[in-house]
């Protein structure tokens, strides 16, 4: 009954005039008619994709437009060949823009662009990505179109990001770069930008420390490149915090993991904590003990001859202080990262080392001996069929 | 073992070489000299096994050893109380020394005689002789009452108590500390207190371990610390010139009285040796199991 219906309805379509606007119940009386849409498409999956709802456009943030706003000429049935869809682009030109900055609009081999408007924001049932931020369901609804693609680049449930923050709010959401590219939104030398978005307060803190300082006048390099040490390859937020995995402060992993982070460059220095009470009780998973920003600061590290430094002889009363209740002078010689070897650094420490390895090595040699021939004697006795007795 | 009665002790437990032959038995060691020995076991062990994990951060097992006292907190707690308890029956101890020497007819005798702790030319003499055991198999030294061995014992513990005790208050209070010592005394003082903590358990787990139980004409334990009593077989062993005096302590002109009064014991009750048994073989398997640790952790870190 009904399949008699429908072609007679595309008829009446089809006598009205052309370029008059027709109402949307007029597209979806069509568009809502999977097997009506099936006849005249060369699939089940074609037809699918031409199938638009009312309720799927009524919850868009296109919801007050109309069909013939981004589809003209479709009015008459069968649809003119001038009929056209106009582009995304043809709204949003300044996304559209920014897009094709970006590693999405790069072309594959069949001369598809990697990712398309549609691909992230979907066709009809486009949300408000404004609402990324304030909305979950919203921001998990795109970060599963990103996920769907970048498989491996899903949060992991200690990040202090994961559910809160949408991966474009780092990533950008139309000048999407690849990460290790230099003019990526997350490459070193716009991070205190990108991160600073919301994080303002550290970012400003770390715009003139030693660490933004030399970052500043670093050159632009990807993260992949500023994975090198040294003064050519300066630290960003990432280079302490991480990116996907930022652990919240009061993770039991937090010390140990900011402590390495610090030590991918600072090899010497944290190889030398590791000696200490500090060092070792971090390891441990202690979190009463200090680590290295915790004499050091995070946002306001300086040379330690530098007056500014938390570190400078002039402040590490005050510095320890922070634990150690009375801390003065003398209290402050303590080397926090002692090098028992080095003769120069700490004369006391290297001979008192030396002292006590000699100590260790005597003993254990000389009562070694002792021990090992004693055993031999036994046993030599003891074949000779002398027994143990020795009278 | 049921038809061994009358002086003949129950040899329960025949691993104890402190009762090789069955009897008779003499005093080796008094009650306060078991007492002090079971305090320093239990403290000495405390502090080995709260202190090796910290030492050893990098060890694979030490942050499972860590958990076990309650992190790096709790075992900071446990191993402050031992080493509290240590101070304290040390310094008892010490001052009973101290009375029994001022209170001793010939202090001079007490203090350099035969029978003292005190080491003396005998020792470097044994010693050297010891040596020449070694290599040549003829006149092995005849220990007294307390040979080169036990004093090494004694005052290794002496000295490890003045370094890892000094050592250790100074790191426990370094805020008070460093009204009167420098900075670097901190670097200092940790070494001390790690090296001299790694040769007290060498010392007690490889070559205590090893004079006491587990060379092979003892092994595999030695109880006599536990029960405090040796049969004359082992004495004849392990401190013949001891017997010597012991058999010849009734004549007058002996160092002390000490040998008359140690001169016949009872044998240990059937618990005396469990006891020292259990005790000896746990100590026995924690003091291989720490060395195993440090061991481990020195070719790991």
């Amino acid at each position: 009954m009904r399949t008699m219906v429908l072609p007679a309805l595309l008829l009446a379509l089809a006598g009205s005039p052309a370029g008059a606007q027709i109402a949307d119940r007029d597209c979806t009386a069509c568009h809502a008619e999977l097997e009506l849409l099936r006849q005249q498409a060369p699939d089940m999956a074609a037809a699918r994709r031409l199938i638009v709802t009312h309720e799927e456009l009524a919850l868009s943030a296109h919801a007050d437009q109309s069909c013939a706003d981004c589809h003209t000429g479709f009015s008459r049935w069968p649809h003119l060949p001038t009929a056209s869809t106009s582009s995304c682009a043809s709204c949003h030109e300044p996304q559209d823009g920014d897009w094709h900055l970006g590693v999405h609009a790069e072309l594959d081999e069949d001369g598809r662009p990697a990712a398309d408007c549609a691909d992230c924001h979907t066709v009809h049932a486009v949300a408000d990505s404004l609402s990324v931020h304030e909305d979950a369901a919203t921001r998990l609804a795109f970060d599963a179109r990103c996920i769907a693609c970048h498989e491996t680049a899903v949060l992991p449930t200690w990040d202090v990001h994961r559910d809160t923050v949408a991966c474009s709010s780092c990533h950008a959401a139309h000048e999407t770069r690849i990460s290790d590219a230099a003019s990526a939104h997350v490459a070193p030398v716009r991070q205190r930008e990108t991160c600073g978005a919301c994080h303002e307060e550290a970012a400003d803190a770390s715009s003139w420390d030693a660490h933004g300082r030399a970052l500043a006048s670093a050159p632009p390099r990807g993260l992949a490149e500023s994975k090198l040490r040294g003064t050519d390859a300066p630290p960003a937020c990432t280079s302490c915090h991480g990116a996907h995995g930022i652990r919240f402060l009061e993770d039991p992993d937090t010390p140990m993991e900011l402590v390495d982070r610090c030590s991918t460059c600072h090899v010497d220095e944290s190889d030398r904590f590791y000696g200490t009470y500090h060092g070792k009780a971090t390891a441990l998973g202690s979190h009463v003990v200090a680590t290295c920003a915790d004499c050091h600061g995070s946002h306001d590290v300086f040379p330690s001859d530098s007056t500014a430094s938390l570190v400078h002889e002039s402040r590490l009363v005050e510095t320890c202080g922070a634990c150690h209740e009375n801390a003065n002078a003398s209290f402050v010689g303590y080397d926090s990262h002692p090098d028992p070897l080095d003769m120069d650094r700490n004369p006391p420490l290297f001979f008192s080392f030396v002292f006590m390895n000699g100590l260790l090595f005597s003993v254990l040699i000389v009562f070694g001996l002792h021990t090992l021939l004693w055993w031999v004697r036994i046993l030599i006795d003891h074949r000779r069929g002398q027994g143990v007795e020795h009278v | 073992m049921s038809d061994t009665q009358g002086v003949l002790p129950p040899r329960a437990l025949p691993l104890d070489t402190a009762q090789r032959g069955g009897g008779p038995f003499i005093w080796r060691f008094t009650l306060l000299h078991r007492l002090m020995h079971l305090l320093a076991m239990l403290t000495f062990y405390t502090l080995v096994l709260t202190g090796i994990p910290l030492r050893y951060a990098c060890a694979p097992f030490a942050p499972d050893l860590m958990r076990m006292w309650g992190g790096v907190e709790g075992a900071g707690r446990v191993h402050r109380v031992a080493a509290a308890i240590m101070v304290v029956y040390t310094l008892i101890y010490g001052a009973w020394i101290g009375v029994k020497f001022m209170r001793s007819p010939n202090r001079i005798r007490k203090l350099l005689g035969y029978e003292a702790m005190m080491p003396n030319l005998q020792d470097a003499k044994d010693f050297l002789k010891q040596w020449k055991w070694y290599f040549t198999g003829k006149d092995r030294p005849k220990f007294g009452r307390y040979g080169y061995l036990e004093k090494l014992d004694f005052f290794g513990e002496v000295w490890g108590f003045i370094i890892i005790g000094g050592s250790g208050i100074v790191l426990w209070f370094p805020e008070y500390f460093s009204s009167w010592l420098p900075g670097w005394s901190f670097n200092v003082a940790t070494v001390f207190h790690g090296y001299e903590a790694l040769i007290a358990a060498g010392f007690i787990f490889v070559v205590h371990f090893f004079n006491v139980h587990l060379r092979p004409d003892k092994f595999p334990l030695d109880a006599v610390m536990f029960h405090g009593r040796a049969t004359r077989d082992y004495m004849e062993e392990e401190h013949p010139a001891l017997l010597r005096d012991i058999d010849g302590g009734l004549d007058a002109s002996a160092p002390s009285s000490r040998p008359r009064l140690d001169a016949v014991a009872p044998p240990p009750t059937r618990v005396q040796t469990l006891v020292g048994a259990v005790l000896g073989f746990v100590a026995l398997g924690i003091g291989v199991i720490c060395i195993g640790m440090i061991v481990w952790a020195v070719a790991f870190c």
